[in-house]
């Protein structure tokens, strides 16, 4: 048996323990147990989630790039169960070099599709203990980019839609991650014969213009 | 001669007997008699049928020779309609109460796995020649050749029961203490739940919803049977399922939440608790987003190693009657290896350094031969790309085998074989046996809450 070694997970919030607070996280569980059939639970608390990453720009293949997830808690009430999500990916990081370092489990889910495969990870931020109001837990990620990543895109990671917390407007966050050969998103681009055509407009209404102030010098300072 | 006559029906009827009610069978030929020539498993075959579940031709109606099963054959010959016979050679009979027994076994290519309980019976023969599912309902018994297909437009929809109301909390978990499961720490328990529409479904076509689980994991055990050498140990690990039943869950969410349900709710983790089930497998009918299968898998991008897996230990499968997802005839295993940290075929899997390196699917083409492809359980089809890119040809038939180099599955009748791994480079196999000492234990590192660690 090879030596996969043990890790503990230790309760976050050492604070809790008074009869109350216990006695309330309890009831809160059971609603939220109650409410699973449904397919929903409910966080009675306003939940946020903000992520940094860094670097985010010019990357190339092998950088790693850290992730900083933090979910805070707003109130009113503890969070007796949160999970966040990131957002979907097949093959833009090497996991095989990803390192974690979580309040609670990072876990990691493989998914089935009809045609292909996907990955998400999934940030269990309560474990043992509740979050409370004015807490907040973090996770911190190192991704390396990898060799199929493209150019640019996106990686958010959010609350998942069955969670039902009092605010829903602060439940995600993203990062647009870009190669260093990567354009900065801009004006759309446009196809040659476009920007040709578009030119000649230019000119030829410069040309108008031109040729109308030439007649007229005062038009352009008349006033009624 | 009379005397000797007499001698072989009293053996006859006393090995008939032994084996019908352990197992075992008896060796004639130590009495200088030939053993009975192993029977056809269908003592009837019809011609092919179409049906709404199966493209024309690849239906048949068939009777299976459940008296010949329920005496614990050594070997049976099993004469698929469409292939040169095949002998098998008997893996394991299980009696299962009266009347209920399961039987399985190998050979020429083939494997079966048949279950039989008193008006039901349930099979699945995977063959390098292709997959068949059998089943007794309310139309008689059918042997059904399973043919992976391109998805028609718009499979990437739900399928319309999605939306299907169900009622809610129909169901409440009370379970009697005396059905408690003893802790077996050599074996996989396993907890299959699955929810009303896949009841509703199976006993649509006259099926028993407690038997197709149960077939679900006797599927996987066998695998694990098929895929074992020496250097895994055999089986690679034992698959015992603790308890099935119906759960109050409907299919309107994700399977994404799905997990979350299996990993928090009362009544599933209630039902870990009470069972000791080491992993918690969902099974229902209907697809959601275009997801087939979900399952948390160790130890690597920062996930939990196989010593922290317990709470994590849990998947979803869409497995029904008919194929939803035709990725996959074994989508149940192909989850529940995921779990023990197997990872899909190189070209669809972004994790260059799993769990272990070689911790991988196999497919392969044979040799000079325009036959069809085969790949293993965690093996997506490889579909033809560019010039010179290597693809699976034909139906690329997937096996009831996790990828072991050990292993050459072997038709000898229509000369095809299949080695199902690669030393070093592509063996499931090898981490599933790591794994499973672990899963053994997981049941034991769950608190009533899920998540404190022993």
């Amino acid at each position: 048996m090879p030596g996969y070694g043990a890790t503990a997970y230790l309760p976050t919030d050492s604070s809790f323990s008074d009869m109350r607070a216990s006695i309330l996280l309890a009831a809160l569980l059971v609603l939220a147990s109650a409410s699973a059939s449904a397919g929903t639970w409910v966080i009675p608390a306003d939940i946020s989630v903000s992520m940094t990453a860094e670097p985010r720009t010019n990357l190339v293949t092998g950088q790693p790039i850290h992730f900083t997830i933090t979910a805070t808690n707003h109130g009113p009430l503890p969070a007796p169960i949160l999970d966040i999500f990131s957002s979907e990916f097949v093959n833009e990081f090497d996991l095989s070099n990803a390192t974690a370092d979580c309040d609670g489990i990072l876990a990691l889910v493989a998914g089935d599709t009809e045609f292909g495969y996907f990955y998400f990870y999934d940030w269990i931020v309560v474990t043992a203990a509740a979050l409370h109001p004015g807490k907040a837990r973090t996770c911190h990620l190192t991704l390396p980019l990898s060799a199929n990543a493209p150019d640019a895109f996106t990686f958010t990671w959010a609350i998942p839609d069955f969670f039902i917390d009092n605010d829903s407007s602060n439940n995600s966050a993203s990062v647009t991650l870009r190669r260093a050969t990567a354009a900065p998103a801009t004006l759309p681009a446009l196809s040659a014969p476009s920007l040709l055509t578009l030119g000649s407009l230019m000119l030829l209404l410069g040309w108008a213009r031109l040729r109308g102030s030439l007649r007229n010098p005062q038009s352009d300072h008349s006033v009624a | 001669m009379q005397s000797k006559t007499v001698l072989c029906s009293i053996l006859c009827v006393l090995s008939s007997a032994a084996s019908s009610f352990v197992g075992a069978s008896v060796d004639l030929e130590g009495f200088g008699f030939e053993p009975p020539a192993p029977s056809n498993l269908f003592s009837f075959v019809g011609a092919p049928e179409s049906t709404e579940t199966a493209p024309p031709g690849n239906t048949w109606p068939i009777e299976v020779d459940v008296t010949m099963l329920a005496a614990s054959p050594q070997m049976l010959v099993l004469n698929l309609p469409d292939r040169s016979a095949a002998l098998l050679s008997r893996d394991s009979w299980r009696p299962r109460g009266p009347g209920k027994f399961l039987w399985t076994g190998r050979g020429d290519g083939c494997s079966g796995i048949f279950n039989v309980i008193p008006g039901h019976a349930v099979g699945t023969i995977a063959c390098l020649s292709g997959n068949y599912r059998m089943r007794s309902g309310t139309a008689g018994t059918h042997l059904t050749r399973i043919v992976a297909s391109a998805p028609p437009p718009g499979a990437f929809d739900d399928v319309a029961s999605v939306e299907e109301p169900l009622p809610l909390d129909t169901q409440t978990v009370t379970i009697p203490a005396h059905l408690q499961s003893p802790i077996v720490e050599d074996r996989i328990d396993v907890l299959v739940l699955y929810t009303a529409l896949v009841r509703q479904d199976i006993q649509a076509q006259g099926g028993n919803v407690q038997l197709e689980m149960q077939h679900l994991i006797d599927e996987t055990q066998q695998a694990m049977v098929n895929s074992a050498s020496a250097r895994t140990g055999f089986p690679l690990t034992d698959v015992f399922m603790v308890h099935t039943q119906e759960v109050a869950r409907g299919e309107s969410g994700t399977l994404n939440s799905d997990l979350l349900y299996l990993r928090e709710s009362t009544e599933p983790q209630s039902l870990r608790s009470v069972w000791k089930a080491d992993i918690i497998m969902l099974v229902r009918k209907t697809k959601s987003q275009n997801k087939c299968g979900l399952a948390y898998t160790p130890g690597f991008g920062g996930a939990p190693g196989p010593a922290d897996f317990a709470p994590l230990a849990v998947g979803v499968a869409v497995r029904v009657t008919k194929e939803v997802c035709t990725y996959a005839p074994y989508n149940f295993q192909h989850e529940f290896g995921h779990i023990l940290g197997g990872n899909h075929n190189e070209e669809n899997n972004d994790n260059t350094t799993p769990l272990e390196p070689w911790a991988l699917a196999h497919w392969s083409n044979p040799m000079a031969s325009p036959k069809s492809g085969h790949r293993t359980i965690l093996s997506y089809v490889v579909p033809e790309g560019g010039p010179g890119e290597p693809y699976c040809h034909g139906e690329c038939i997937q096996v009831l085998h996790y990828a072991n180099a050990d292993i050459t599955y072997l038709d000898p009748i229509d000369n095809t074989s299949f080695v199902t791994g690669v030393m070093n480079l592509k063996e499931n196999a090898r981490v599933i046996a790591e794994v499973a000492p672990y899963a053994w234990l997981w049941s034991d590192r769950i608190f009533a809450n899920g998540f404190e660690f022993q």
